[in-house]
């Protein structure tokens, strides 16, 4: 009897959580016709019943044929053109791009003196900044530019932490060309040097960007993402006694910005004091983003 | 035959040479040294004297002081207080690099030279 209570009691629950629900159903403003049934209230027109008689059932293989139709059109506008085999083709063998193309501004501009900024040091190597600076300063020197001398440059950083590329905007670099003399001036942002304990290979991320100090124009620009693992030094460290030494663990990172840098400026077009001073407009350039792997290591 | 070995020989060594425009010597270490280093008075002479090779004896294809090793040089005989040499070598940079002419006017000034 006590059974049948408990049963009758929990069917009563139930179905008065139903009524209760359609109640508040019914009582509450459908959102879809409202503002139609509002209007059609005011007009006293009657509402169109519209009846979609053009649905059509299409196959698994229309709808793959569109889904690739509409892909394509999206690689289009993207402006993704090539195909997987072109574009595998162009990794192997790139285009030749001359440096007059790459760099129009360079040959424009020709700038004579450089001033390098010190560098935004985002890796976790402290001495990252130094590295950079003192193999720079010695690549666009040996491409033929004057190059203000980097002693000045890290002192002047001593003095004030704000002479860094971290807070010198690209657009005042006026100012450099009044008190430097300077045509150009170079912002690096390191964002890794690092070596892995576990690794023999030594990585290096950076980007350059130089800047005229006449038009505040980018003149080269270049991302570059470099890899050394080889059995061959990367560096030739000076063993005369009369000098100061590196530290053994420098040395490996030292020579890998030295390398770094021979590889990013590459095709950099020559200064004003190398023989090959604008003869070398139509010689190949890279892209802006590069990956450079040196690995030497036997198989 | 053997004339012609010689020439691909000589033509081989001639095309290894260095093709560099300045000779840098030890500049590498001498400049990460003052920069992660603190150089005391008595080692600055030491260091300068180092220095000196890399403006007393250009080598490379050019035959000059690398751009901006005068002005260098002249900043770090300041430091050790060489007033009239560094005035001299800061004259040099000028007269070998003309566009360096506004840098060391600046630097001359805000050493008060």
């Amino acid at each position: 009897m006590k059974k049948l209570l408990i049963l009758l009691t929990v069917l009563c629950l139930f179905a008065s959580c139903d009524v209760a629900k359609k109640l508040i159903d019914k009582n509450l403003p459908q959102e879809k016709d409202q503002t139609e049934d509002v209007l059609s209230e005011i007009t006293g027109e009657k509402k169109e019943k519209v009846v979609d008689t053009t649905v059509t059932v299409l196959s698994k293989k229309e709808i793959k044929k569109i889904k690739k139709e509409r892909e394509r059109q999206e690689k289009i506008a993207s402006g993704d053109t090539l195909s997987c085999f072109k574009k595998k083709w162009l990794e192997f063998f790139p285009k030749k791009v001359d440096r007059i193309i790459s760099y129009p501004k360079m040959y424009s501009e020709q700038p004579k003196s450089i001033m390098i900024i010190y560098p935004w040091n985002r890796s976790k190597n402290k001495e990252a900044s130094e590295m950079f600076i003192i193999n720079l300063a010695k690549q666009l020197s040996q491409r033929g530019y004057y190059v203000i001398p980097p002693i000045t440059i890290m002192d002047k950083h001593q003095e004030d932490t704000m002479f860094s590329a971290q807070y010198i905007k690209t657009t005042d670099v006026k100012k450099y060309k009044q008190e430097y003399g300077v045509d150009a001036v170079m912002f690096i942002t390191i964002y890794s040097m690092n070596k892995p304990w576990w690794s023999t290979n030594v990585n290096a991320v950076a980007e350059y960007r130089l800047i005229s100090t006449g038009t505040c124009d980018t003149l080269f620009y270049r991302k570059a993402n470099f890899n050394y693992d080889s059995p061959v030094p990367s560096y030739k460290v000076d063993k005369s006694k009369d000098t100061y030494e590196m530290d053994a663990k420098i040395i490996p990172l030292f020579g890998t910005c030295y390398q770094m840098q021979n590889s990013v400026f590459m095709d950099f077009p020559y200064g004003p004091y190398h023989k090959n001073y604008l003869k070398d407009k139509k010689k190949f350039s890279y892209q802006k983003e590069m990956k450079y792997t040196v690995d030497m290591r036997p198989s | 035959m053997k004339k012609l070995l010689i020439i691909i020989f000589t033509a081989l060594l001639l095309g290894s040479c260095s093709n560099e425009l300045y000779k840098y010597y030890d500049y590498d270490n001498l400049i990460y040294a003052y920069s992660t280093r603190d150089i005391s008075e008595k080692e600055m002479k030491k260091f300068v004297k180092k220095y000196s090779r890399i403006v007393s004896f250009p080598k490379g294809t050019r035959k000059l002081p690398p751009p901006g090793a005068c002005a260098e040089y002249a900043y770090l005989l300041f430091k050790q207080g060489k007033v009239d040499e560094a005035k001299e070598y800061f004259a040099k940079e000028v007269v070998i690099y003309p566009e360096s002419q506004t840098y060391v006017n600046t630097l001359m000034k805000s050493l008060g030279l």
